[in-house]
Parts: structure tokens; sequence; C-alpha cells
């Protein structure tokens, strides 16, 4: 009788926890309840969890976090969601680069893989001035195709669209998915070969000659169909201004699961 | 603010108390629970394209605050050991706790403060997924399959780890 008692205590407290947290069956509520009526040293367990419990509340509520915390933290999180973007789009741009295999995106695809991307403008003829800012590009650019001197369709130009056979090639810009990218300007020629030509990069407004290094190593690869004129092929300028868009890149952060 | 900003904005502030008291609860420093909320949110942003919705949103949260808490243990751990200063020693040190209390302490109010405090203590020694167990249970009411979840473990090894924690905290309660 003896034991039996000591091993109804035994598995009675594996059940006491449980009970505590309001897991238990039903069926077991009703053998611990009648068993915690004629078992002090059962009863005191059950005290010692709630006094536990209690003291962990009360401990818990000493920790108070300074109310600044909560008008500092979202502000904190989004300033550091902003620099992780660039510093992510440098560090792809660099890796990119020095991956051979793939080369710079430019033409057709280039919207449809880089939401936000904004294909400013183009003017036929190659007007290879080099002014150093990219106001002064924007300005050059539109000497066609601006408000006051628009370029009109009906002129027949087709833009130059990355050739077929190397479109693959050029799909640079694929891993990234859309991504947020800092301001960003290329400036360049596409010939009437359907080379790319003069190619310069903008990085937040100023020339980096590194990067246009660069992107016009890789560019070189890329064929294009040139623009077209009723006359046919011709070169143009064409500025591609790369806007920041704030749809998150395909992360490289571990799963936030994990066992232990 | 452009749509995505604020959708951000929202989440924090939808979530915010709930993972920085969590971290706290773990850490127990404001400033490590500060830089854990924050990284917690960036995780949250990257990779809410894998959140699938077979889980409630602040559950899903409170998984990633849980294994981002549970790898600063892991790297404290690491350098603790590199340099030899166990985290006892430095509270020790910095006298942040009263010594236990002895038998005959007069003041009732006294007792169960420090009670709590050398109870904090047992906690904060326990194993992580035991402590994180308790946290999540006893200061957040989350139910054992939610627990489960969040320490990415079974119900059953939820039971057993909070049977174990209460065990061993309930030897705080005698005095020592
Ligand atoms: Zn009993």
């Amino acid at each position: 009788m003896r034991v039996l008692t000591s091993l109804r205590c035994r598995t009675v407290r594996t059940w006491l926890t449980v009970a505590h947290d309001d897991e238990l069956s039903v069926g077991r509520q009703v053998v611990l309840d009648a068993h915690l009526t004629s078992c002090a040293p059962c009863r005191g367990v059950r005290d010692d969890l709630a006094s536990v419990a209690t003291l962990i509340r009360e401990g818990a509520a000493e920790y108070r976090p300074d109310e600044t915390v909560f008008a500092r933290l979202a502000p904190e999180v989004l300033a550091r969601r902003t620099m992780e973007f660039d510093t992510r789009w440098r560090h792809r741009v660099r890796d990119v680069v020095e991956d051979r295999q793939r080369l710079w995106l430019i033409g057709g695809s280039l919207t449809a893989t880089v939401a936000g991307a904004l294909v400013l403008t183009f003017l036929s003829l190659a007007a290879s001035t080099h002014p150093g800012s990219l106001a002064g590009w924007l300005q050059g650019s539109n000497a066609l195709g601006s408000n006051a001197n628009p370029l009109r369709l009906a002129t027949g130009v087709t833009l130059p669209r990355v050739a077929a056979d190397t479109r693959a090639e050029a799909m640079f810009m694929q891993p990234l998915r859309p991504l947020g990218i800092p301001n960003l300007a290329l400036r360049a020629v596409v010939t009437r070969e359907g080379q790319v030509a003069s190619l310069e990069v903008m990085d937040d407004g100023a020339p980096n000659a590194a990067l246009t290094r660069a992107i016009s190593r890789l560019a070189a690869d890329v064929r294009f169909e040139p623009a077209r004129a009723r006359r046919g092929p011709v070169a143009v300028n064409v500025v591609w201004l790369l806007e920041r868009t704030t749809v998150a890149p395909a992360p490289d952060v571990p799963e936030a699961a994990g066992g232990d | 603010m452009s749509g995505d900003a604020q959708a951000c904005q929202e989440l924090v502030d939808t979530h915010q108390r709930m993972v920085y008291h969590l971290a706290l609860q773990l850490l127990s420093n404001h400033d490590d629970a500060l830089d854990l909320s924050q990284d917690v949110f960036l995780t949250v942003f990257r990779s809410i394209h894998r959140f699938r919705g077979d889980s409630a949103l602040q559950t899903w949260i409170y998984r990633i605050v849980i294994n981002q808490a549970r790898n600063r243990q892991r790297w404290w751990r690491r350098r603790r050991r590199a340099d030899q200063v166990s985290l006892d020693a430095v509270i020790a040190e910095r006298g942040e706790f009263a010594a236990p209390i002895g038998p005959t302490s007069p003041d009732r109010a006294l007792d169960q403060k420090q009670l709590g405090e050398r109870l904090w203590r047992a906690l904060n020694r326990l194993p992580f997924d035991q402590r994180s167990a308790v946290v999540l249970r006893e200061l957040h009411s989350m139910r054992y399959a939610e627990i489960a979840f969040s320490l990415g473990v079974t119900n059953a090894a939820v039971k057993s780890r909070l049977a174990r924690a209460r065990q061993t905290l309930r030897t705080e309660l005698r005095p020592q």
C-alpha cells in the first residue's frame, strides 16, 4: 500500500506541472484533484509551483523597459534596413562585377526585373558630351525627347533591345530579384552596330569610375538590336535611372526556424 | 513614407512590446534587448516572404526572437569561456543582487523581493530552452503547442523542459 501510494504521488507530480499550465486532460484532472485532497506533500508541490510562477511574474515586473525605447525602435530599425539595402546592393554589384559570367542587363527585361527601375529617356543620334553631373546628363539627354523638344514616336524610332542571343547572359539582374537600389544612373550610347559605348555610371549623384570600368567591361559582351529610325539603325544615347525601391531582395538569411 | 515603410512601421508598432519584453526577459539587459529587437525586426522583414501562415504571425515572431536570443547566448558562452569570467562573478562584483536571504530575515516584503531575485538568478542559470519555456509559459501565457513551435521542439519536450526547470526553481524557495 505504501508503495502504491508513493507511485501514485510520483505519477501525480508529473501531472502537477501540466495541471498548473491548464493543459491536463479532464480525466486526469479529476484523479489529480481527488489525490490532492488527501495528500499534503503533493499539495505542497502544487503550491510551490504557484509560488514560483508568482515570483517570476513579480520579478519580471521589475524589468520595466524605458518607454523611450518604443519611440526609437521603429526609426532605428527602418534606418538599419535602408542601410542594409545600400550595402547589399553594393556588395551584389561588386560580386556580379567580379563574375565574368554575368553581364550587365540593359534592355527589355530591365523593367520586368527591377521593380521601380525607370527607363527615363532616350534620344536619337549620339551626341557625346559628358557633363559631370546627373543633372547635366539628363539635360543633355533631353535635347530630344524632352518637354521642350519631344521626340515624336511618329518618327518611328524604336528602342534598342538586347539581342536575343545575349539576353540570357545579360540577365544579371535576375538573381537580385526586385531590389532596393540607391540612386544609380547609367548613361551609354547604343551604337548602330548594337554595341554599348561610352558607358558611365553615376552612383548617388557622383561619377563612379570603378563601377564604370567594371560595368563597361561586362557590357562589352552584350549585343543590342540597335534602335531604328526610318532610314535604318541609329545610335542612341540612353540613360537608365534606377530608382530606389523598397521591395525586399532575396534574403541570404538563415531560416528563422531551428531546433536546439 | 512609402507603402512598404508604412507597413514596416506598423509591424514594429504592433509587436515591439512583445519582442522587447521577451528579449529583456531572456537576456536580462536593456541594451542587449534593444539590439536584439532590432535584429529580430530586420530578420522579420527579410524573411517575411517565407511566412506561410501556418502559425500566427506573432508566434512566428516569437520563434525568431527565441532563435536570435539562443544564438547570442551561444556566442556569449563561447566568449565567457574564452575570457574565463563567469556571469555570476560579474554579478557578484557589481553587487546587482542582494545576498540570499537567511531564515531569520525580519521583513516579509523584503524576503519576498529577495526570494524573487534569487529565483531570477536561478532562472538565468537554467539551460536556454528550459528558461525560454518557463518565460513563454509564465510571462507570455503561451500554450504548449505555441511554445513547441517557438522552440522548434515537440510538445512532449516542452512538458519535460518545464518540469525540469520547475524542479530546479522549486529548490530556490527553500532557505539556503
Ligand atoms: Zn501525493
